[in-house]
């Protein structure tokens, strides 16, 4: 039991966006504060991609940083606009944890192997 | 009841044959997987229950073999 | 979104796992599977014109997710607030019960008090000073079964004319462009011009922010077509300027004699289609602008004489346009293989703003650019049924269903017969339009108004003044809203709560003659009803108490929404707009229609006015035609009119004591007056509230910086915000978003409007501009 609460502590050092209840922790921002302000480089590559045309902004992925913050969104969150798509990582690939950044940088949207970003 | 983890090593060319098979075993969650290996999580009601899945993955043919990587029993 | 700790200590086990064999887990399925939806019902986004097609999911009786209609013209995408439309429903401040104004307060009452009570304010008034005291004041967001049933209760039952709607704020200027140039109103052509258009030139539309779909497929287009040319006329150097091979900025108000410019230079270099102009077009000029106005015909030799003093030159120096620019646009307009126009409210909200649509009509029949795949001369939409409801349905204060016309002795006759109401039911006088109707509540000559289902509190120009009579107590103004307190429903003596969007049902026209049915999903929040129960419910006991039952139980027998749809259809039948095929069983199973269907084995028709590209009224109206025929012109002999219509610039424009140019308009993340928008928090981050933008030469100049407070003043209201100093509007310019309900823009523009369809000039206002 020890070991297993020493791992799960480990889990959370990885991961802050992981607790229980209130899972997914922003440090709490001001109304005034833009994204940008602190992502930067985040912004300006998701500003060359096609939902930085599209205005895409980045509550669409991420959520509200006080409200509803989500560090690693889930494919959940391209069904508005790609449901078929997101449908089809499910069927086509047998592995449960398959989701669209799995191919797709999240702010360029370019396939991974180009290795565009981070 | 417990949860482990485990690596299952795989003959590549059984790939889709295998991961059918974990994913049709109730207790088994497949989590992903990477060239040969698959990550798979056994939720069992008991000890005994995890060890017959565990001996099930075995027998599958293309297994080349279970790696358990961690288990905890939640009380 | 429920994440148990026993599915945390699995997906610890797997993270485990997974890193000793360097595999990067994303978050666990627990977190996503929660709120899947287990249903998925069919139905059109609450917001803008462009009508995109969306699947409402549910998870129970709960809406839980919204997805696009891959079926659909809009291929599956959405905006950021279409993406975000579930939460609208749910939001704390929807409104639940009826609400009585009592002093200061509201305070709840049962549904049959507040019919009681509107009724017998609303029959009081009729038996005391005539039906004209009474009035309705309508949305572009309602259903068209609702608009219609209203309007026939207004017009055909009681015999006033008092009804307008908020698409004469919007729409009104696009809509008489048409009827002008082409005897009957709406686009001839649809979105999917976009996908063969060769020259896109936009002007006055921001479609970057307000129609982001609509930009996307022109972006699409203008990545995968070969040398396609996006030009883009306006003062703001917005996301799709920036876009542009030919960004053209100009004063804010002189666009008419760019337009004009732009014909003299195509007229004097031989690029027009001389086949075109002589076998469908006429020369037409306002001699007097009346009322009425006196329009004389004229010749060819006249016009060019006309745009004779349109020099680019002349354009330059009344514009600030670079003539090279305007030179530029004129070729590429004329010569590419196909040129589609787009605007919005950049034209339409102006003093002269059906003028400015008749021009840009004007270059379409000038060159040909029309009536074939990639060429059309398109009116972008705000609301997702000013289109099908207020205008085709025929709410407001001039029109009748489907292209009639209340001046008209034979359309009135018409609608009587087809209502089955007595003959001269209906007034001959058109009512009063928006701003005159709220100029009468004001005065008093309006003694009851019910508004439904849009925000004149805060949308209304020169707010100040309507506001104040909509407060006055001698007046009784009752509110169908979804939410309370907007800035109108705060102000009313009854709240009605209404239901919202897939709280009920009913058909949505958007800005390419689409018709689409939105299917119920979800029972309506608390004591909520859909607006058409109401009206309906209002219409039997009003007619009641005037006496009148026997009549209601004829003219008003229906049950459901399918009932007046089947009516609505029946009123098209013969017209312009003919879609009787459209039946609701059609319309459920399709991704919207677009009208003329004149049977019910029609497909739809995609552009109108040419037989060669399928539309087969062409036909029917015009025999003789080949191909091309504006059959809604008859007096005309089916053809266009080129109207010569002089530059007149705005109604306040800048000057010594007053600056700077304010123009208002839509920001991506919220939409019309925010009541829905705010209410989703993603939304509100991304955009939390109005600022005014400031170009950074004439920040330097004020000593402003960004996130400075400033003080913005007209010569109607003052107002205090935060400066965004950015080179987005030009010099002279400044730029504030109307949907911050804590920042009423509107006290200050100005509710100057066009002569012909009576739209205020939101565009332009002169204003004053100081560090607060």
């Amino acid at each position: 039991m020890i070991r297993s609460l020493a791992v799960i502590s480990f889990i959370f050092l990885l991961l802050p966006a992981l607790s229980f209840g209130a899972a997914k922790k922003h440090p709490p921002i001001t109304a005034e504060q833009d994204c940008e302000e602190c992502h930067d480089s985040q912004a300006q590559v998701w500003q060359d991609s096609k939902h930085g045309l599209m205005g895409v902004k980045c509550v669409v992925c991420h959520g509200d940083p006080n409200k509803n913050f989500v560090a690693k969104p889930t494919s959940k969150r391209c069904v508005g606009c790609h449901s078929e798509q997101v449908a089809g990582t499910a069927e086509n690939h047998k592995m449960k944890q398959k989701n669209c950044w799995t191919c797709h940088n999240g702010h360029s949207l370019k396939p991974k192997s180009a290795k565009q970003d981070k | 009841m417990p949860v482990s983890s485990a690596i299952v090593e795989i003959d590549v060319s059984a790939g889709e044959a295998v991961l059918g098979s974990l994913s049709s075993m109730s207790a088994i969650s497949v989590y992903g997987m990477k060239d040969n290996k698959i990550v798979i999580v056994i939720d069992a009601e008991s000890l005994e229950i995890m060890e017959e899945n565990t001996r099930k993955i075995m027998s599958l043919e293309g297994v080349i073999g279970v790696f358990p990587v961690y288990s905890s029993v939640d009380e | 979104m429920e994440f148990t700790r026993r599915q945390l200590l699995k997906f610890s086990a797997a993270l485990a796992a997974a890193s000793a064999i360097g595999l990067d887990l994303p978050l666990p399925k627990g977190i996503e599977a929660a709120e899947q939806a287990d249903k998925w019902v069919k139905g059109v986004c609450r917001y803008c014109g462009a009508g995109c097609g969306v699947y409402v999911g549910l998870k129970g009786s709960k809406v839980v997710a919204v997805k696009g209609d891959k079926d659909n013209w809009n291929r599956g995408l959405l905006c950021i607030k279409g993406n975000f439309l579930a939460p609208i429903l749910y939001a704390a401040d929807r409104a639940k019960y009826p609400l009585l104004r009592k002093g200061d307060r509201f305070e709840r009452i049962s549904w049959k008090e507040a019919m009681d009570l509107m009724v017998s304010k609303y029959a009081e008034s009729i038996k005391k000073n005539g039906v004209d005291s009474v009035g309705f004041y309508g949305s572009g967001q309602s259903y068209t079964e609702e608009s219609y049933f209203i309007s026939k209760v207004f017009k055909g039952g009681l015999g006033t004319n008092n009804i307008d709607g908020n698409p004469r704020l919007c729409m009104a200027s696009a809509a008489v462009g048409y009827v002008t140039t082409f005897g009957k109103d709406e686009p001839m052509g649809a979105y999917d011009d976009m996908y063969h258009a060769d020259c896109f030139f936009l002007i006055g539309s921001n479609m970057s922010e307000a129609h982001p779909v609509i930009f996307q497929i022109v972006n699409e287009r203008k990545t995968k077509g070969k040398d396609v040319k996006l030009i883009v006329a306006d003062p703001r150097k917005t996301l799709v300027a920036k876009k542009a091979d030919l960004h053209m900025n100009f004063v804010p108000g002189t666009d008419l004699a760019i337009l004009n410019a732009m014909a003299h230079v195509i007229v004097k270099e031989n690029l027009y289609n001389k086949d075109f102009v002589g076998k469908h077009t006429v020369f037409k000029k306002m001699v007097n602008p009346g009322p009425p106005p006196k329009i004389e015909k004229v010749t060819w030799d006249d016009y060019v004489r006309f745009i004779e003093e349109y020099t680019p030159e002349m354009a330059e120096k009344t514009s600030g346009c670079p003539k090279a620019d305007i030179i530029k646009a004129a070729r590429w307009f004329a010569q590419s293989k196909a040129t589609s126009s787009y605007w919005c409210m950049g034209l339409n909200q102006r003093t002269r703003g059906v003028w400015a649509n008749n021009l840009v009509h004007n270059l379409h029949l000038l060159t040909g650019q029309i009536c074939r795949p990639g060429a059309t001369s398109f009116s972008l939409t705000g609301q997702p049924n000013a289109c099908g409801g207020v205008r085709d349905g025929g709410l407001l204060s001039h029109l009748l269903p489907y292209g009639r016309l209340i001046a008209n002795d034979k359309d009135r006759e018409d609608m009587e017969n087809f209502w089955g109401v007595l003959k001269g039911r209906i007034n001959p006088k058109p009512g009063p339009t928006a701003v005159e109707m709220f100029r009468g509540f004001n005065k008093g000559d309006i003694k009851c108004l019910w508004i439904a289902c849009t925000n004149p509190g805060q949308s209304l120009p020169n707010l100040g003044i309507y506001r104040k009579g909509m407060e006055s107590k001698d007046t009784f103004l009752v509110v169908s809203e979804a939410y309370h307190p907007s800035r109108t429903s705060e102000l009313a003596d009854l709240v009605l709560p209404a239901a919202l969007w897939v709280e009920k049902d009913g058909t949505y026209g958007q800005s390419e003659r689409r018709y689409q049915y939105v299917e119920k999903a979800v029972d309506p929040v608390a004591e909520a009803r859909p607006d058409l129960q109401v009206m309906i419910d209002f219409a039997h006991r009003l007619f009641k108490s005037l006496g009148r039952e026997e009549e209601a139980k004829k003219i008003f027998a229906y049950k459901g929404t399918e009932d007046v749809w089947n009516e609505i259809r029946a009123a098209s039948k013969g017209t312009a707009y003919d879609f009787t095929g459209m039946t609701r069983t059609r319309l459920k199973k399709a991704h919207g229609m677009q009208w003329p269907v004149p049977t019910e084995d029609h497909p739809g028709t995609v552009r109108r006015y040419t037989a060669k590209y399928g539309d087969v009224l062409v036909k029917k109206f015009d025999p003789q035609a080949d191909d091309v025929s504006f059959y809604g012109a008859k007096a005309d002999g089916n053809r266009a009119t080129i109207w010569l219509r002089p530059h007149v610039g705005p109604a306040e424009p800048a000057d010594a004591q007053y600056p700077f140019v304010l123009t208002t308009g839509r920001q991506l993340e919220q939409w019309h007056t925010g009541t829905m928008t705010y209410n989703v928090p993603e939304l509100k981050r991304a955009a939390p509230y109005g600022f005014l933008e400031i170009n950074p030469k004439d920040a330097q100049k004020l000593g402003v910086k960004t996130r400075d407070k400033v003080r913005i003043t007209s010569r109607r209201g003052s107002l205090v915000m935060e400066a965004k100093v950015v080179d987005v509007p030009r010099e002279g310019l400044v730029y504030a978003s109307f949907h911050d309900p804590n920042k009423l823009i509107n006290m200050l523009t100005i509710d100057a409007f066009d002569a012909l369809s009576k739209q205020p000039e939101f565009k332009i206002c002169a204003v004053r501009v100081e560090k607060a």
